[in-house]
């Protein structure tokens, strides 16, 4: 229902006065003297029950008469929302997109809105005309429930057997992908019912309809599910910080959470690590807003945290829970890190100790599982338990033999060179580790060692991005780009179809910049350059960071139950298969098994999207080591913009007028003349029980 | 005849109106003086009654002797005699007579009333005495000052108090020696029913008749009131009644309290023979007056 004139429906507040005056005109009534008064009294006294119902109904009539008369004036109409008002009788191509998103997952009076919104997609395919054809599409992935065709039973049978996912919904795109869809018709009446919650976030703002209707000719028809206010909270950020005042251990672990459509209220909210509880506290969230929960922890010795996981306590007024956890890991975690220093500087800052240990302190805050070790203590120290090492600025030495079997079994080993580099040596001796022969170096430098020129890396694309996701971001690519090398190491090249090596990133010239080969179960990454800044100036560049985390995060994966970053759902986890492997297992958070064999030349696009939220775990079955051997753990994480309620203001922004005939726009009834006859019938029910007896 | 009776609550329209009344008495009176009113008692008086076979101990002297020559059969002559009437009317002068406007005042229409039966008992050689519940008394009396006296007595009363009518009637034989007819004007209301005719009772054992009149008003009557008020009771010395009512809303129930009232008082003196009657004070009175006379005062044959 809406008012037209909505300014007159305050004046529903006279609908007091009646009450007003029953209450307190009592005493302002006249006196009269009666002989009979007596009389009176036992007449009042005999019918006083009856008397006051009376009493009550009349005042009841009266404020619906005031109300009614406030109501007329603010000429409300009623719009048939709910109800289907399309041109549904005539013959046409229909496309039913289906918000299939989180959002949609939300619940309402113990259903769900994509509960809801099937229900009416229903009746719309129920109700178009023999010979219509009719396509089902979802708006969080890309392929159709349902394709174009007449079979009804198998458009229902699609209908029947669809779900909501966890997904982001991609409203926008879904629409395009359907007016494509209907350009393949021969229909000439072809439209689009969009059955969605319309949130936001789903949507291309600047063009939520991805096509002009006059053009195309595709109609597109909205049916609004739900409401704007559904109370709802869910963690959508989770930080994990260094808490240095709480020594080298320390973590200090953020949740972000927010509230919406529900009055203040607090929530329990709980820290699990590893998927352990070890603290709960409360969070008090304002209306339609948001709160940080803040946790310190100290990390017990002995132990390596992964990840932790803030969840909220389960709360009955809560429409969605599957956004109320949130997992992040313990950046730079789950492993030792040895840095072999070829050249230990005498300034700090000249050495790459230096940048790999800010690097992972600035994340993580952490350090005491970097262990710095000269090249001639190698021979000498215990590569076990270590699960990335960085060997850095090598100088040709028989200790580094030590490495293969770290590698082969697992290990993840990142080398990056400096002024001890001899090629041919160094080529050697790491013959089975580096992903092709160092053939020299090549010197930008100017003379007197003045930068002359530099060498740029170009923008990382390709699966530099899969393995560093950092680098996929506006500001890591310019950081990435803005790096200046004067000198680089120059590599013999690598055949396009090495399953086993590759360039990850390569300079502007073509120089290559990152490789990687895969060694038995592990893994190794080459930089082409310094990690200091002796030949190049990427690691004070802003992304050099977070390069080296996500860099260790990679190494420690192959060492078995490793855990990857978090992977939205809907994305390809970033699995990548160790040599001489075809066959993985992945298990998902309800425990389901899928065993699968991808190409390794599709790499990660083969592996299946993270469908669902929580901690999934990926077993080699037929890697080098004998029998199944735990390879990554990641963690499945929705789309905190699913837990955005903003809607689009209107969905007359996106409907688009329809056809005449039985079309039009839904039905608008005006409801003053029903009104009109209601205060009517209250007024003469006022008169008559005002004269009765 | 007539009198010179000057007092504003006989007008000249009232006087001639009753003039042509016939009061009639219920029951005739005992009374030595021949009049309009029947005796019970046959005797020798002027007015020939009826025929009745001779027995022994019927005196000679009322032998029709003709009817002998002709029928050779004895029968006796029987009269009615006719005599005086005594009334006593009794006023009911308590707060709640004090009710109503120009001629609907209770009050005044009982005393325009009281005055109408006295003037007319008068002027036609009966006897009147007058007796209020704030204890103002006339004794029964036929001449014409007299009627002034209780004219301007009534004239002069003024509302008091809460009517004590079974302790008025109580008085009666003070003031009626006589068996007299004894006529209550009072409105009834507030008044301790069974009190009162128990009075009434003890005064028809003493031979007197007495015949209540209830006179209410016509808003007594219908409650024509619309808007809601505190409706108060009038009388004082009464235990204070007060209620507030919408008169629309509650007039079926009065209506039906005030019928139950009016039935009590009218079952329990029809049980005891005593007549009843009710007025509108609404109405003029002279109608009241004749409604009265062909009512409630209506002669009956052979009552006593």
């Amino acid at each position: 229902m809406r008012l037209l004139a909505p300014l007159f429906a305050i004046g529903a507040v006279l609908a007091v006065v009646p009450v007003l005056i029953h209450l307190f005109g009592r005493d302002r009534a006249p006196r009269r003297p009666f002989p009979a008064a007596r009389l009176l009294l036992a007449a009042q006294l005999q019918r006083a029950p009856r008397a006051r119902l009376e009493q009550w109904i009349l005042v009841a009539l009266r404020v619906l008469a005031v109300a009614a008369i406030a109501l007329i004036l603010s000429r409300p109409i009623w719009e048939q929302r709910d109800a289907i008002p399309l041109n549904l009788g005539v013959r046409q191509a229909a496309i039913i997109v289906l918000d299939d998103s989180l959002s949609m997952q939300r619940r309402v009076r113990g259903k769900t809105l994509f509960a809801r919104a099937r229900a009416e997609a229903r009746d719309v395919a129920r109700a178009l005309p023999d010979g219509s054809e009719l396509a089902i599409l979802g708006t969080a992935g890309p392929d159709p429930l349902a394709r174009l065709e007449k079979d009804r039973g198998t458009v229902q049978e699609a209908l029947d057997g669809a779900t909501a996912s966890a997904r982001r919904g991609l409203t926008t795109m879904a629409l395009s992908r359907a007016a494509a869809l209907l350009g393949s018709s021969a229909l000439p009446v072809r439209r689009i019912y969009l059955f969605s919650d319309r949130a936001a976030h789903g949507f291309d703002l600047a063009h939520p309809r991805p096509f002009a209707a006059t053009e195309s000719g595709v109609g597109l028809t909205v049916v609004p599910i739900g409401d704007a206010a559904i109370p709802n909270d869910a963690v959508t950020a989770v930080e994990v910080l260094g808490a240095a005042e709480r020594g080298a251990r320390g973590l200090q672990i953020t949740a972000h959470v927010r509230s919406d459509g529900r009055a203040a209220h607090a929530r329990t909210i709980a820290l699990l690590v590893d998927g352990k509880t070890v603290a709960r506290g409360l969070v008090e969230l304002p209306r339609d807003g948001s709160r940080d929960k803040r946790f310190e922890y100290i990390v017990p010795r002995g132990e390596e945290p992964g990840w932790v996981e803030l969840a909220l306590d389960p709360d009955g007024e809560d429409a969605l829970t599957l956004d109320d956890r949130r997992a992040a890991p313990v950046r730079g975690g789950g492993g030792r890190i040895i840095v072999i220093d070829g050249a230990p500087g005498t300034s700090r800052r000249e050495d790459e100790t230096f940048y790999v240990e800010t690097a992972l302190r600035a994340a993580r805050g952490s350090g005491s599982a970097l262990e710095v070790v000269g090249e001639d203590a190698l021979a000498h120290t215990s590569l076990e338990g270590a699960s990335a090492v960085f060997l850095c600025n090598p100088r040709p030495s028989p200790a580094l033999a030590a490495l293969t079997p770290f590698v082969e079994r697992g290990g993840g080993l990142f080398v990056t060179f400096g002024d001890n580099l001899d090629p041919a040596q160094l080529s050697a001796q790491l013959a089975a580790l580096l992903p092709s022969t160092i053939e020299g170096t090549r010197d930008l430098a100017g003379p007197g060692g003045v930068a002359g020129g530099a060498l740029r890396l170009t923008r990382p694309t390709g699966p530099i991005i899969e393995l560093f996701p950092s680098l996929a971001e506006d500001r890591g690519i310019e950081a990435w780009r803005a790096a200046r090398t004067f000198r680089v190491a120059l590599f013999s090249p690598i055949a396009s179809d090495e399953l086993d090596r590759r360039v990850l990133a390569r300079f502007e010239d073509g120089t290559p910049a990152v490789l990687e080969r895969r060694v038995g179960a592990g893994r190794v990454l080459t930089l082409a350059t310094t990690a200091d800044r002796g030949w190049s100036d990427l690691a004070i560049q802003p992304v050099f960071p977070a390069f080296v985390v996500e860099l260790t995060e990679l190494l420690a994966r192959d060492r078995g139950g490793a855990l990857a970053a978090p992977v939205r759902i809907g994305a390809h986890p970033p699995i990548a298969l160790p040599a001489g492997a075809t066959r993985l297992e992945l298990v998902d958070p309800l425990g389901r098994q899928t065993r699968i064999a991808p190409d390794p030349k599709r790499g990660a696009e083969d592996i299946p999207v993270v469908a669902l939220p929580g901690r999934h775990r990926v077993t080699v079955l037929d890697g080098p080591s004998a029998g199944p051997a735990p390879l990554l753990d990641y963690y499945g994480e929705i789309d905190e913009a699913e837990s955005d309620p903003t809607v689009l203001p209107s969905a007359a922004e996106l409907d688009t007028p329809r056809p005449s005939g039985d079309a039009g726009r839904p039905p608008a009834h005006e409801l003053w003349h029903a009104l009109a006859a209601l205060l009517l019938a209250l007024l003469l029910g006022e008169a008559l029980l005002s004269l009765r007896g | 005849m007539s009198l010179p009776l000057e007092d504003a609550l006989l007008d000249a329209e009232l006087t001639e109106r009753l003039a042509a009344l016939e009061l009639r008495a219920r029951v005739t009176a005992e009374g030595a003086l021949a009049g309009l009113h029947r005796s019970p008692r046959r005797g020798a008086s002027v007015e020939f009654a009826e025929h009745k076979e001779y027995a022994p101990g019927d005196e000679l002297r009322h032998v029709d002797w003709k009817t002998y020559g002709r029928t050779d059969r004895m029968y006796v002559k029987r009269f009615e005699e006719e005599t005086e009437l005594h009334a006593l009317i009794v006023v009911d002068t308590s707060e709640s007579m004090r009710y109503g406007d120009g001629a609907t005042d209770k009050l005044r229409f009982a005393s325009t009333l009281a005055a109408s039966i006295a003037y007319l008992l008068v002027t036609r050689r009966d006897r009147a005495g007058l007796l209020t519940t704030s204890g103002d008394a006339l004794p029964i009396g036929g001449r014409p000052s007299h009627l002034r006296r209780i004219v301007t007595a009534l004239a002069a009363v003024t509302p008091h108090g809460h009517a004590d009518l079974p302790a008025t009637l109580r008085r009666v034989p003070q003031l009626a020696s006589r068996r007299s007819q004894i006529v209550v004007l009072s409105d009834l209301l507030d008044v301790d029913r069974d009190a009162t005719i128990a009075a009434a009772r003890s005064l028809r054992a003493h031979g007197h008749d007495p015949i209540f009149v209830q006179l209410l008003h016509p808003d007594e009557r219908t409650l024509p009131f619309t808007e809601t008020a505190w409706f108060e009771a009038i009388e004082a010395d009464a235990p204070p009644a007060r209620v507030l009512a919408d008169p629309r809303a509650v007039r079926r129930a009065y209506l039906d309290e005030l019928a139950r009232l009016v039935e009590g008082w009218r079952t329990q003196l029809g049980a005891a023979r005593i007549p009843f009657a009710e007025l509108d004070t609404g109405a003029p009175t002279i109608e009241a007056l004749t409604a009265l006379l062909s009512g409630a005062l209506a002669p009956r044959r052979g009552a006593r």
